[in-house]
């Protein structure tokens, strides 16, 4: 099993009663080995949570795979049905909003108590394995918050036992979705520093989500930038934090409070619509670099020897590409 | 839809002492006291204004005491009768004793049997039961099951046949239904009696809860627990399909919307089997509404489902009430519509109280 | 029979949060383009439904093959055939033509009914939702107090306190639809009694049913069609249910309800023809309109 996903030319069709359908998710190639950690970033609505749901086989209903291929851990097509006992022990997901993640009418014992069920641990056990677990995450008087309900817990305090119903099986993959976004700087240090804790323990591989390039930084060996719905460039962090060749992703970085030395600056204009496929570049309209050639030529991908760039003028020649012409 | 919209508005936790800050867990007495209370207030303003209500109504149908005297009485005769019934006092005298009369349980007098109406709506009561508690259940059958299947998947196959058939049911006048039902499985099929009441005659042994299928079955009487359920099933079939559609629609939408919800898929995404997920996090979660529409339901089927009777010759409230109307004799109509309402009112509480009881949110302060 | 907050719940149901989500936006320059888009995607079937029943109310009793009212005492319980499609009833009377006769009564005395009940209960509504305080809270009590009430024992408690006719048909009718249209109306403009493009109206000096009939009402627009068709439904029903126990509207007078009663002791004769078409006609014209009513719930849900 080399590749724990990997997706190639993966597209999302969501259909619409008595509407044309959407396609939220055009073109997204996408490797994560194991124990990579890989960031997908790019602005909210650009495809990132929906390729993140394709992965967990979490789809809403009226949602497929529409073209192109799309692999988990080697042998489950994402194009089928998932069989549920795959999430949990092989993937698992950290969700954005920590409060509506957790079950309202069940006590935080009794919810982590269903994820150890799945994870196989011995109905007698329950308890206090899920005390243990919520210890482990350097949570203060586990036994209390174990017996309280989820309304009644911050944020931050959901979300770490979020992480803990996510980590008790032990997945080799985990899909972290904007998991700092809701929280306030020091809270989101530390289920950081959870997060990183378990990925070195356990060899696991990381998907994360975010449009924050702070804690992509942090987290993160390798980056893959999204742009409604197309993975426009991949490559090592420090690369695209510092000499990126899609100018997306420069002016992604750019518009990041990540550079503070120079006032931070917006891209102007919106995404465009995503009722039809693209084949040419979708950044044209709001890309400072862009040519004629960019509005009537389709676009293929430049590889390099770490990554690679979708664009007709790169902003710089990519190492190990031959030729640097579009393939 | 909470019906009681106005003591929510005001609840706070700084009537209650100060909690412990080691104990956030448990509610403190003094809020569940005050929500108890609180309920039970609004339970007795809604009956007392309801009462008001059948009490401006039976001053304005008719003036009682004319009724009760006939056509050729003098003058003195019908001011005695007025005195006697106490009609020329004011109208808030009036009023109180109609409170107080009500208290008793005294709903006045039919003046078509000259029986009180208490005791009379309190005979026919276990006939009314029998049928609601029958069409409940059958509503219950079809509409929980079919309401969670159908918003699993939205859209799906099976959404569009509960949609559809929740649809006709809404669509389709009860009473109508009922006659097709008698045409079909007394007159042509021949499966069913005539709609001719309950099966009373078939039990031999001595009534027990006043419900014949009951009874029957708890003598041991099986031919006579067959025959009630044939007499029952026709009346019990057509009433549900009118409340069935309802509980459907809720039940269904609050799956809906749990299955949309983020804690759904999250469950299902920390590896919980769907089966668990299903029991587990979604009947607690679609629990509030549906008990909500239960209540409504409960309390709807209590004011005698009065066409449905009077189809199936079915001796309840319902039928008495259209007897009752028919010689515009009004005291029954007003006392079956006066505990149908505060029936209503009752069960919506309860179902309130329980929802209190049940959701976490409600019940224990942050 | 579907009572009064039952049917509250369905339609919430239905139409999910029954507030408005566009607070913050005066509507008033998207409302024909949103009038357009309605009628192009009114649903096809009950709409053509509605229009034959309209244009039956209309021209129906100028184009009906017998006299609905001509007894034949050598025609009677004529099974259907091609002289009587839908047969004959106990006097010989033509079931075909009582049907179409009855609809201007049915349809229209519950028309005449419901728009009486939602024009004062929106504007009520509307009112008491831009007014708040405590005219807003004693209306709501009133409601709740309402709808404790049994729908059809409140209607016949009614028709005992305001004796037996067409007028007070349509009087029980519009005061049963009314609190309805309250509470819906009152629901989704509350949220909007705070909104700036409100405060803004306030000081640039509108005066207050000016806002509340003109800017703040058409906010509503959609909820009350939807709950117009559907309360329409519920009230031909009730006049049917009424009938049928021998309130309203008295035989021989073609009404659907009465003709279903007086068919009914001729079913287990077997002439099910008396009875059953003008049930199938309320359960068409009810289908139809329950079809409406869901589309502009849609509506509410889908582009607002």
């Amino acid at each position: 099993m080399g590749e724990v996903v990997l997706l190639s030319g993966a597209g999302i069709r969501i259909d619409r009663k008595a509407l044309p359908p959407l396609y939220p998710v055009q073109n997204v190639d996408l490797s994560v080995r194991i124990g990579d950690r890989t960031a997908l970033v790019g602005e909210s609505g650009c495809g990132k949570s929906l390729t993140a749901r394709l992965l967990t086989g979490l789809l809403p209903p009226n949602a497929v795979l529409d073209r192109g291929s799309a692999t988990l851990l080697g042998e489950f097509d994402l194009g089928e049905e998932f069989p549920d006992e795959v999430r949990g022990s092989r993937v698992a997901m950290i969700f954005q909003d920590p409060v509506s993640v957790l079950d309202p009418m069940a006590g935080i014992g009794v919810q982590i108590g269903r994820a150890l069920a799945a994870a196989g641990v011995a109905k007698a056990e329950r308890r206090g394995a899920a005390v243990d677990l919520l210890g482990s995450l350097h949570i203060p008087d586990p036994e209390e918050v174990a017996r309280k309900y989820p309304h009644q817990l911050s944020g931050g305090m959901c979300q770490r036992v979020a992480i803990a119903m996510a980590l008790a099986p032990k997945p080799d993959l985990l899909i972290a979705d904007e998991p700092t976004t809701s929280l306030d700087v020091t809270t989101e240090v530390q289920v950081l520093d959870l997060l990183e804790e378990y990925l070195d323990s356990s060899g696991a591989s990381l998907i994360l989500i975010s449009h924050d390039l702070n804690v992509v930084d942090r987290l993160a060996e390798s980056v893959t930038v999204m742009y409604a719905g197309q993975s426009v460039e991949h490559g090592p962090i420090a690369d695209i934090l510092s000499e990126p060749a899609h100018p997306y992703s420069r002016d992604l970085v750019r518009s990041s409070v990540l550079n503070r030395g120079e006032a931070a600056h917006s891209i102007a204009g919106t995404l465009p619509s995503i009722e039809n496929v693209t084949r040419t570049c979708p950044y044209r309209v709001r890309c400072s670099e862009a040519r004629s050639a960019c509005s009537d030529t389709s676009l293929g991908q430049v590889p390099s020897s770490d990554g690679f760039v979708r664009c007709l003028f790169p902003l710089k020649k990519m190492p190990g590409a031959a030729g640097g012409e579009p393939v | 839809m909470a019906l009681s919209t106005g003591p929510e508005l005001d609840r706070d936790g700084s009537t209650g002492p100060p909690q412990g800050a080691d104990e956030p867990a448990s509610a403190t007495r003094v809020d569940v006291f005050m929500y108890v209370a609180r309920k039970l207030g609004s339970l007795v303003l809604v009956s007392v204004l309801v009462a008001t209500l059948t009490f401006v109504v039976s001053r304005a149908t008719a003036d009682p005491s004319f009724l009760m005297v006939g056509q050729d009485a003098t003058d003195e005769i019908i001011a005695a009768r007025r005195a006697e019934m106490g009609l020329d006092q004011p109208m808030y005298r009036q009023w109180a004793s109609y409170m107080a009369d009500l208290v008793r349980g005294d709903l006045g007098i039919s003046r078509r049997t000259f029986a009180p109406v208490g005791g009379e709506i309190f005979e026919r009561l276990p006939a009314t039961v029998e049928l609601a508690g029958a069409a409940l259940l059958l509503s219950l059958l079809v509409a929980i099951p079919g309401g969670i299947r159908a918003g699993l998947r939205p859209d799906g196959w099976i959404d569009r046949l509960v949609g559809s058939i929740a649809q006709l049911g809404a669509a389709i006048p009860n009473f109508w239904l009922g006659l097709m039902l008698i045409y079909f499985g007394f007159y042509w099929l021949g499966w069913f009696p005539a709609p001719t009441g309950r099966g009373l005659f078939a039990l031999e042994s001595e009534s027990v809860t006043g419900i014949v299928t009951i009874d029957a079955i708890l003598a041991r009487d099986w031919s006579a627990a067959r025959d009630s359920v044939g007499y029952l099933l026709l009346p019990a079939v057509t009433l549900a399909s009118g409340v069935m559609p309802p509980i459907l629609n809720v039940t269904r939408n609050a799956a809906v919307s749990v299955v949309n919800s983020a804690y759904y898929e999250a469950a299902l995404s920390f590896g919980v089997p769907r089966r668990v997920v299903q029991r587990r996090l979604l009947l607690p979660n679609i629990s509030a509404p549906v008990i909500n529409i239960l209540a409504i339901t409960i309390g709807f089927l209590m004011g005698g489902a009065v066409l449905v009777e009077v189809v199936f010759s079915w001796p309840g409230l319902g039928s008495y009430a259209v007897a009752a109307m028919d010689s515009s004799d009004y005291n029954p109509v007003l006392g079956v519509v006066l505990l149908a309402s505060v029936t209503y009112v009752l069960v919506y509480q309860i179902a309130d109280l329980v929802t209190f009881a049940m959701d976490p949110r409600l019940r224990i302060s942050r | 029979m579907l009572r009064l907050e039952q049917l509250v719940v369905l339609y919430a149901g239905l139409t999910g949060q029954m507030t408005a989500n566009r607070a913050d936006t005066h509507p008033r320059r998207t409302r024909l383009a949103r009038a357009a888009v309605w009628i192009r995607r009114l649903p096809l079937l009950p709409t053509i439904m509605l229009a034959i029943t309209f244009l039956v109310i209309l021209i129906g009793p100028a184009i009906v093959p017998h006299d609905p009212l001509q007894p034949n005492p050598a025609n009677v319980l004529e099974a259907p055939s091609r002289g009587h499609w839908f047969g004959t009833n106990g006097f010989g009377m033509d079931v075909f033509s009582r049907v179409i006769a009855a609809a201007r009564i049915d349809v229209g005395v519950a028309v005449a009914g419901v728009t009486v009940g939602a024009v004062v209960g929106s504007i009520l509504g509307a009112t008491v939702a831009y007014t708040g305080g405590w005219v807003d809270a004693i209306v709501q009590k009133a409601i709740e107090v309402l709808q404790s009430f049994p729908l059809f024992l409140f209607a016949l408690a009614l028709f005992a306190a305001l004796g037996d006719n067409t007028f007070n048909l349509v009087v029980v009718i519009s005061s049963i639809s009314l609190p309805w249209y309250v509470r819906v109306v009152r629901s989704v403009i509350s949220p909007l009694r705070e909104a700036d493009w409100v405060k803004a109206l306030q000081n640039a000096g509108a005066s207050g049913p000016r806002i509340v009939v003109l800017e703040l009402l058409p906010n509503a627009t959609s909820q009350v069609l939807g709950l117009f068709a559907l309360s329409t439904a519920l009230a031909i029903q009730v006049i049917a249910a009424l009938a049928f126990i021998g309130l309203g509207v008295q035989p021989p007078f073609p009404e659907w309800g009465s003709m279903i009663n007086t068919g009914a002791p001729f079913l287990l004769q077997g002439a099910w023809w008396v009875s059953t078409f003008p049930g199938v006609a309320v359960v068409l014209v009810v289908i139809s309109l329950h079809s409406l009513s869901r589309f502009f719930d849609a509506e509410t849900r889908g582009i607002g």
